[in-house]
């Protein structure tokens, strides 16, 4: 298990790092609690009320989400990924289950550790959320735009349930740095 | 929050409203996912059985299942865009009973395919024209050699009232289907080659030689323990009428010769009558009326008003071994013509026919089929089985496709009904099915192994016949319209003592031939252990109360034979049209197909048979396994 380093953060996040500063870093490193996730155990469960963030430091998270047809794979996130912002910054179900199959380590963050982040060191704490807002903006835009392409004008043959996994997958997808 | 305004408080709102419009569009995906799914899941048709194929036996199968379970669910998909050519033209009573149970009445029967009474043979060898040793059995009941287009059109039409959907222009792509007993996925193309899927609990795969599912995995078989045989066979017009006697009947004739066999099927051809036009036709005898004969039009009158174009035609196949004789260097006509000129009485008989050029719009003159017989390792599976030629096929003599083949479609329907009502559609559930199938295979093909040896000479040729015949007593079942149980097992072929003994003379046989035996040794051999098993079914109480030998025209009381036995009382007495020559059943008063009345005197040459004295009993119920 690596050892949780600010280069190793550095490397992992680095426009988050950027944005923190080697002090900034360290602290939220501190802050942030260590989760170990076993080879098939689910990190999230969607709709399961919860309110954190994880920073996955290693390994490989398979994203699915429910439909009538049973748990559909949309996604895959690794090393760098955040997940649960949503649920860090408005509290409430959980949109999909994130899943390891071979384990990973995560980094937690949850509402009670952000809040004292918040009070303690308050320009650390609005870095992390630009950071999270400028993801979550990212998202949504190209959920938005697959969305777009699809409903397109009405000319184009309704999109199957597989074609639809595209437009779901942009929801939770490493946006560019 | 205390501290100096960072501009947290203002990020922490803005984030927070991302945060919302993201689960707002998470949302949004999410339903237009579930709405897409629920669209896909109907354009899934859900079934609770889908048969592949829409021939006779998978229409059997759907009519079969759905008389026992009527609430069943079932859909028939075919390839084909609509009925069309394909062989098997000849029926015995198990696929008339069939055809009868499926919503074909006789009158339908009559005016649509041409009456068969019975089976005639004769044996000829090389070195002589002569067609010696007729044997024929028959006269005790009505069964019809058939084009297989009208037939389906007909068959069909039948099962939509009844219930069943049919599905054409839809093939099973099996690479994309799955099948389980967690029920079934059909993906197929659709008559707009679009992706069209049915889900279903069972599936029957009545694809005949396709054998779609068991080609699909991999259980298909060719390989069998003894001689292929091989079908040549074309349509031809009658020039003349032979000049042998018996050969002018409304019998299925045979001919058979040291390597094999020649069919002669006539048939009444719909073959220039558009598909709208017999489809009118179809549905005007299916929608009549119940009643007797006399309340239909005739088949004339029925040409006339709906516009028909019907012809006579002959159908005339040669099947021969395939390890006797090696003609595969031969295009198909001159194979047919290798055998007949070879043996002096084929020459002689089909002299007398003229052979029609390419009478099946997209068929060639001459078809072949080579190496016909096979099986496969298994019939069945979770969620799904196999009938009819999908299965297993030996040869067509006797018929056994569609006769054999509905005791398969209706075994394997009684299984599944069992397993749809239990809720489990493991393999388990079709083993009953399983077994029949193997005995059926197995016993078909030592029969045919039977038959086929004993051409080799007239003596053993007749004694294998009467053999087969006198045990085919001990199993025929009562003459009624519908199909029962006992029709699987139709003549008694898998009683265990008879198939002990069919054993034992296949043995005997190929012993003999691969020693190159002399044949009336061999036959003498044969006498000795047939004659006691037929002496036993003779000697039995009902056999003479019946008058088994009724069926027979030359042989006695004990089934010997008497060349001069005179003509019989027949189990199912008809009368010959004087204007048309169509055989007509006793108690119908004008002739169903010219509506020429029933003479007072019979015609020439063909004096009806005399009165029934020993009243019209039917015949002993089955005394075989009752399914």
């Amino acid at each position: 298990m690596a050892d949780l380093t600010n280069e190793g953060f550095g490397e992992r996040f680095p426009e988050l790092a950027t944005a923190l500063g080697d002090d900034g870093s360290s602290e939220l490193v501190r802050v942030l609690e260590r989760q170990e996730v076993y080879a098939g155990e689910a990190l999230i469960d969607e709709g399961t009320a919860t309110d954190a963030l994880f920073l996955v430091w290693d390994g490989e998270l398979d994203v699915a989400v429910e439909t009538p047809d049973g748990p559909r794979d949309i996604g895959q996130v690794g090393r760098g990924a955040f997940l649960g912002e949503v649920s860090l910054l408005d509290p409430g179900p959980a949109t999909a289950t994130v899943t390891s199959k071979q384990g990973c380590v995560a980094l937690r963050l949850d509402r009670d550790r952000f809040d004292r982040l918040c009070t303690d060191r308050p320009e650390l704490a609005a870095a992390l959320v630009d950071e999270l807002s400028r993801v979550l903006s990212a998202r949504i835009d190209a959920a938005r735009a697959r969305l777009g392409m699809i409903e397109g004008d009405g000319t184009t043959p309704a999109a199957s349930s597989a074609g639809l996994v595209g437009v779901h997958g942009a929801l939770y997808e490493e946006v560019d740095r | 929050m205390s501290g100096p305004d960072t501009g947290l408080e203002r990020r922490l709102a803005a984030a927070a409203t991302l945060a919302r419009e993201y689960r707002t569009i998470a949302g949004q995906v999410r339903d237009r996912v579930a709405a897409t799914i629920e669209r896909e899941s109907e354009a899934a048709r859900a079934y609770d059985v889908v048969v592949i194929g829409a021939g006779p036996l998978g229409l059997a199968f759907a009519t079969f299942v759905l008389e026992q379970r009527p609430s069943t669910r079932i859909a028939v998909v075919d390839r084909r865009s609509s009925a069309g050519y394909k062989i098997g033209e000849s029926t015995l009573g198990s696929a008339v009973r069939a055809f009868r149970s499926m919503g074909l009445s006789p009158p339908l029967l009559r005016r649509l395919f041409e009456g068969k009474l019975g089976l005639s043979f004769w044996w000829t060898g090389e070195g002589s024209s002569d067609l010696g040793m007729p044997i024929d059995v028959g006269h005790f009941d009505e069964t019809y050699q058939v084009e297989r287009r009208v037939l389906e059109t007909a068959l069909e039409s039948a099962a939509i009232r009844k219930g069943v959907d049919i599905f054409r222009d839809t093939r099973v792509l099996m690479k994309q289907s799955t099948l389980g007993a967690d029920g079934n996925e059909l993906v197929c193309e659709g008559p707009g080659r679009e992706e069209v899927r049915f889900r279903a609990r069972v599936v029957c795969d009545a694809s005949g030689p396709a054998a779609v599912i068991p080609r699909a995995l991999g259980l298909y078989r060719k390989h069998i323990d003894t001689f292929q045989t091989n079908a040549y066979f074309a349509y031809f017009r009658k020039k003349a009428d032979p000049d042998l006697a018996h050969w002018n009947t409304h019998m299925t004739k045979h001919v058979c010769f040291p390597e094999g066999w020649v069919w002669f099927i006539d048939l009444q051809s719909w073959e220039r009558t558009p598909d709208e036009t017999l489809q009118q036709v179809v549905d005007f005898l299916l929608d009549h009326p119940e009643g007797p004969d006399e309340t239909y039009p005739t088949r004339t009158e029925l040409i006339e008003r709906f516009g028909c174009e019907v012809d006579e035609v002959t159908s005339i196949g040669i099947v021969p071994r395939d390890d006797l004789r090696d003609v595969k260097g031969m295009p198909v006509d001159e194979r047919f013509n290798h055998y007949v000129d070879t043996y002096p009485g084929l020459r002689w008989i089909m002299d007398h026919f003229e052979l029609v050029e390419g009478h099946y719009d997209g068929h060639r003159s001459f078809s072949a089929f080579q190496k016909m017989a096979h099986d496969c390792e298994r019939v069945s599976g979770d969620g799904w089985v196999a009938v009819g030629d999908s299965a297993m096929f030996v040869n067509p003599l006797f018929s056994p496709g569609m006769t054999f083949g509905t005791g398969t479609a209706y075994i394997a329907a009684q299984d599944t009904v069992h397993a749809l009502n239990r809720g489990d559609t493991r393999a388990s559930s079709f083993a009953r099915y399983e077994d029949y199938a193997r005995e059926l295979f197995t016993q078909l093909l030592r029969e045919n192994d039977l038959y086929y040896r004993g051409f080799a000479h007239p003596e053993t040729f007749e004694r294998t016949w009467m053999f087969k015949y006198a045990q085919a007593t001990t199993g025929a079942p009562s003459i009624h319209d519908r199909y029962s149980a006992s029709d699987p097992y139709l003549t008694n072929l898998l009683e265990p003592r008879y198939r002990q003994l069919v054993e034992t003379l296949v043995a005997l046989q190929r012993e003999q031939e691969a020693a190159g035996a002399d044949p009336t040794d061999t036959a003498a051999k044969i006498r000795s252990l047939t004659d006691p098993h037929i002496a036993s079914i003779v000697s039995r109480p009902d056999w003479r109360q019946v008058g088994f030998d009724r069926f027979f025209a030359r042989y006695d009381t004990d089934l010997r034979r008497d060349e001069d036995k005179p003509l019989r009382q027949v189990l199912y007495p008809t009368w010959r049209c004087p204007r048309c020559l169509a055989s007509v059943a006793d108690e119908i008063t004008r002739c169903f197909a010219c509506g020429e009345p029933r003479p007072a005197e019979p015609v020439p040459g063909h004096a009806p048979f005399p009165p029934p004295t020993r009243g019209t009993a039917d015949v002993a119920p089955a005394s075989g396994p009752v399914g």
